[in-house]
């Protein structure tokens, strides 16, 4: 690959078209069951409760027929971080008292400090939270990965436009908020385009466009200019220019305007809003058993 | 005549919104430095923009666009830090907002001097509430806060040159000493 | 009673704009214009003669200073009647990726009607018919972005056509197609305009565009200067170029020869045919000398500066989205030529000369530029683009520094050079391009015009003194002058810095008259190299590929007169000087 390669084709949004079920879901049902499952993972704090919607998740990934390994491959990427986290859970939450059981223990605090523990303490309720993190780093990959693989942004767009459009009676801006993204979508391949082509330009000038580590800020920004001004320069001019387009095709803002796109709401699009809201609801007012009821050795 | 400020605004929120997803998607908009392992980003910087450019509310618009797909992409490439909507999403809402309104209040004083103020104070207003979201999830823990202070320092500088320098290029604002170095 | 009343109606309208802190500009000084509906007017001007603003006032994108527009009967400041207005007349612009709203070739040809309110099932039918129109109905699902030029702009069309106007105003719609894509986009507006009566207001740099209409109008300093049919105005070819403006090469040489109703090569042919002219060429091709570019055979050119060699590259390689950009390119480029390269949007000729200068490196086959050799890891790539420079298309897109000076000093200033180097190197560079480098170093760069930042940004690349100038498309979007004037300066740059210059270029006219050797590129090959005289002259083989030769050309050959490449070149061989046994007979210049 070309060092200019990186902005051909950059594709916003995952979308993979298996046609599955899921797939042909109204993306307003699946931005609400999204929603809701978001509120329902973040406010569990227990791990068998985690462990069993990540489980009904995977069954939904294996339904849109998703490969679970494709969704998981940037799991790896940010391992190194993970890592770093969970150390860093050791280090701070591993002194938090009622600890449980500790399972291991070293470096004790020197008592000059004027505090008590260890440095590194491996304790029950650290490993708790540890797991619990990584049942919703999990979970949340599940969730947006199903809508955004599984949705154009496109459809998304269209789907919140039509959900917001009740605001607009409090003079919400959904038709404007939506139609902001549209274009912001429209223009990412152009202004990709337009970036590639300044980066050669910059380039056939004799110009670095690879940054370098340095101290010195100013130059930091100033060896970015040459890629950036021209950039949003370019932007704001083409703008201007479909300022004039959209006005002369008679855009004079949403009032009154009819919609080409239009979705219907299935029975399919009623069921699976009715097993989200009664999965939401299991998750809510369910008291998950602790996690020693199943792993005694813990 | 000139065009509806409405369609003005929608059309320059979507085209800055569009540059602030390239900057995410294709690595030019990160600035390494030294003693961090975290670049810097001028990721947040086409709200600011916006916001100078045309206001509130299109810096509230950018902003929101640019969390929107940066949870997106958090979620695609497992970032931990950001797979939370209310880290990456809520907080970037306000960086756009913030910065029109330093902006409107110094802009009579020295149109320049505004829009380098509303890049340090839309950077700012960026980096706390991230920050503070990341706090108040405990997805980080407090001491790590002031190793971020190299990165911070960054984003705020070359935050605000490029903020100044695009904003007066598209006024046709001169904003050095008239002439050339040459 | 006998005439219908104009669909749109202009009286003495004045456009002043204004901006605060800046002297006011007038851009329109009473123009009075009636436009009949069904009609098809081409306006003519150059830059900043007010053209544009014209169109704007047509669908009250602007609105008078003083004066009135009606259209339809209504006045176009009656803001109760915008929406009206505004669907009755529907407006395609120069760039069509700044005219997409959607992401979905179907959804934005919808975004017009929508606006109007149009119900659903309208909507839809509209859309069908509109998209069926323009000949873009398998494309209905794309992404606009994934579309060829001419495409891109038919789809704007669509969205046009999908509000049902009755009159089409395009402003420089063309202006940066290729000639394929023109064609497209005029076959498209000329049906319409048969068909369906519509009224079609277009302006265009092309004057072969002007003579689709019924009515030519040619604006100057904000007023209207000269209107009549393309024959009536075209045969006043002293002063439309008094006015700076092309005549159709047929139609020069009509004029030249004292035939002032023939406009296109048939009536050229037609009328000297009919007259029983009979004529043989006297001056036939094995005479080489390019009487355009006399320098060309002073020094022949020997040595190759570039070599590429059964290149071969690959966009996105080695991922799934691998795509064959170019597949078998061959060019040799000689020190001290003009190499000009020709081929459709999408040919790989970009593609092809970003090999010159070590953008990309050959996948397969070879690129030697200079002394270096492409393919081997380690060359000096700084160097190799301080030596062979290239400029891009729109150059100025590229600009970044607030002063003009700053800017061309980038090239420079990356070599680390001396201040006072970059500072006389900066000097010649502007003085190259014909600005003023005391008048210019100080200006604010976003203030200039486009055609003087362009110069800036070639500028820029000259400050890095290049041997070899390589330029993509380097006059699209210029006025005739703006062109006119580049080409002679960057010819200039070959015979006093001794500069070889690498043109690529849809002109094939300008290509003609000015390029010592021309390479023709088709799907990713090379398909001829050759003189001008040697590619144009095969004339069918070109057309095969959907190129064409300059009409002169095609005149020429249709005349029996061998392969010609300028109108001069064509007069001088239908009157051979005195002595060489004059064949033709033709009525004196100014007899009839």
């Amino acid at each position: 690959m070309n060092e200019f390669d990186l902005l051909r084709n950059v594709t916003i949004g995952q979308y993979i078209p298996t046609g599955s079920v899921i797939h042909k879901l109204d993306p307003r049902v699946k931005i609400t069951a999204l929603i809701l499952l978001i509120a329902a993972v973040v406010l569990t704090r227990s791990l068998i409760g985690m462990v069993f919607i990540t489980a009904i998740l995977y069954v939904i990934v294996r339904l849109a027929r998703l490969s679970v390994g494709y969704m998981l491959r940037g799991l790896l990427l940010a391992l190194p971080l993970l890592v770093v986290l969970f150390v860093l859970q050791f280090l701070f939450q591993g002194n938090t008292e009622p600890a449980g059981k500790v399972y291991f223990q070293a470096i004790e605090v020197p008592t000059w400090l004027g505090a008590s523990g260890f440095f590194l303490r491996v304790t029950r309720y650290s490993l708790h939270l540890i797991a619990l993190a990584l049942a919703k780093v999990l979970a949340f990959i599940f969730m947006t990965s199903l809508l955004t693989m599984t949705t154009t942004v496109t459809e998304l767009t269209h789907g919140m436009e039509l959900m917001l459009k009740p605001l607009e009676i409090v003079r919400f801006p959904a038709h404007e908020i939506a139609l902001t993204m549209m274009i912001a979508l429209r223009f990412v391949p152009t202004l990709a385009e337009e970036l590639e082509r300044i980066m050669k330009a910059q380039a056939s000038r004799c110009g670095d466009i690879q940054s370098t580590r340095t101290w010195n800020l100013p130059k930091a920004a100033r060896q970015m200019l040459p890629l950036i001004v021209p950039l949003f320069l370019n932007a704001l001019r083409r703008a201007e220019d479909l300022i004039l387009a959209m006005e002369a095709r008679c855009y004079m803002g949403g009032v009154g305007r009819t919609k080409f796109v239009q979705f219907h709401l299935t029975p399919r699009d009623f069921l699976t809003l009715a097993l989200t809201i009664a999965l939401v609801a299991l998750m809510a007012f369910t008291t998950w058993p602790p996690i020693r009821s199943f792993i005694t050795v813990l | 005549m000139t065009a509806s400020s409405s369609t003005r605004k929608i059309v320059i929120g979507g085209v800055l919104a569009a540059i602030a997803i390239i900057l995410g998607l294709t690595g030019i908009g990160f600035i390494p430095i030294p003693f961090s392992t975290i670049n810097a980003t001028i990721l947040h910087v086409p709200a600011i923009i916006g916001g100078v450019l045309e206001g509130p509310v299109v810096g509230l618009a950018v902003g929101g666009i640019f969390g929107l797909f940066s949870w997106i992409q958090a979620n695609s490439t497992a970032n931990v830090l950001f797979t939370n909507p209310l880290v990456s999403v809520v907080p970037r809402l306000f960086i756009g907002v913030t910065a029109a309104l330093v902006y409107q209040a110094l802009r009579k004083n020295n149109e320049i001097v505004a829009m380098a103020t509303a890049g340090v104070v839309g950077t700012l207003t960026n980096t706390i509430l991230v920050v503070g979201a990341l706090l108040l999830f405990a997805l980080i823990p407090f001491a790590v806060v002031p190793t971020l202070l190299p990165q911070v320092i960054a984003e705020v500088v070359v935050g605000a040159i490029i903020t100044t320098v695009v904003c007066a290029a598209w006024k046709r604002i001169d904003r050095g000493a008239g002439k050339s170095s040459i | 009673m006998t005439q219908p009343a104009p669909i749109v109606s202009i009286r003495n309208l004045v456009h002043e704009y204004t901006q605060e802190g800046k002297p006011s500009v007038m851009a329109l000084r009473g123009i009075d214009l009636d436009i009949a509906a069904g009609e098809y007017i081409s306006i003519l001007g150059h830059n900043g003669c007010g053209k544009s603003t014209l169109a704007r006032h047509l669908n009250a994108l602007l609105l008078p200073t003083s004066g009135e527009v009606h259209v339809d009967g209504h006045p176009t400041n009656d803001r109760a009647n915008l929406r009206n207005l505004r669907s009755t007349v529907g407006m395609v612009f120069q760039i069509p990726d700044n005219q997409f709203v959607a992401t979905i070739v179907e959804e934005d040809v919808a975004f017009g009607p929508e606006n109007l309110g149009i119900p659903h099932d309208q909507l839809l039918q509209r859309v069908d018919w509109a998209l069926t129109r323009v000949g873009m109905l398998d494309n209905r699902h794309r992404a606009p972005h994934m579309l060829s030029g001419g495409q891109k702009q038919r789809v704007c069309v669509a969205g046009v056509l999908a509000m049902k106007p009755r009159v089409l105003v395009l402003d420089e719609a063309t202006a940066m197609l290729d000639p394929l894509g023109r064609k497209e986009v005029l076959a498209v507006v000329r049906r319409m305009n048969d068909e369906d009566g519509t009224t079609v207001v277009a302006i265009t740099h092309h004057m072969e565009e002007a003579l689709e209409a019924d009515r030519v109008i040619v604006m100057s300093e904000g007023r209207i200067v000269l209107q009549g049919t393309p024959r009536e105005v075209f045969a006043r070819v002293d002063e439309l170029h008094a006015l700076e403006l092309d005549v159709p090469q047929p139609a020069q040489l009509a004029h030249a020869l004292g035939l002032p109703s023939a406009l296109t090569v048939d009536e050229v042919v037609a009328t000297l045919q009919s007259s029983g002219t009979t004529f043989s060429s006297t001056t036939p091709d094995q005479n080489p000398v390019n009487q355009v570019n006399p320098a060309l055979t002073q020094t022949p050119p020997s040595e190759t500066v570039i070599s590429l060699s059964h290149l071969v590259h690959y966009y996105m390689r080695s991922t799934p989205l691998e795509v064959k950009a170019i597949s078998d390119i061959n060019i040799e480029v000689m020190r001290g030529e003009v190499l000009g390269i020709i081929g459709h949007t999408g040919s790989g000729k970009s593609t092809a000369v970003q090999h010159m200068n070590g953008l990309y490196r050959p996948h397969e086959g070879s690129a030697r530029v200079l002394d270096m050799d492409l393919s081997a890891p380690n060359i000096n790539v700084k160097k190799l683009r301080q030596r062979v420079g290239l400029v891009f298309q729109s150059p100025e897109a590229q600009l970044f520094e607030q002063y003009v000076g700053d800017d061309i000093a980038y090239g420079p200033r990356n070599l680390k050079l001396e201040r006072d180097e970059v500072r006389a190197r900066v000097r010649q560079a502007m003085e190259d391009v014909g600005l003023g480098f005391d008048e210019f170093k100080d200006r604010i760069t976003f203030s200039l015009s486009g055609g003087q930042m362009r110069r800036v940004a070639i500028a820029g690349v000259l400050a890095l003194h290049p041997e070899v100038l390589v330029l993509d498309e380097p006059t699209a979007g210029l006025d005739p002058l703006g062109r006119t004037q580049l080409w002679e300066r960057l010819l200039a740059l070959r015979t006093q810095r001794a500069v070889t210059l690498v043109v690529i270029s849809h002109n094939m006219e300008d290509l003609a008259t000015i390029c010592d050797r021309v390479v023709v590129i088709s799907e990713g090959r090379t398909l001829t190299t050759g003189t001008p005289r040697a590619v144009f002259g095969e004339a069918a083989k070109l057309r095969e590929i959907g190129l064409d030769v300059p009409p002169i050309t095609e005149l020429g050959h249709r005349l029996g007169l061998g392969t010609v490449l300028s109108v001069s070149e064509a007069l001088a061989r239908l009157r051979p000087p005195a002595g060489a046994g004059a064949a033709v007979t033709l009525p004196e210049r100014g007899a009839a």
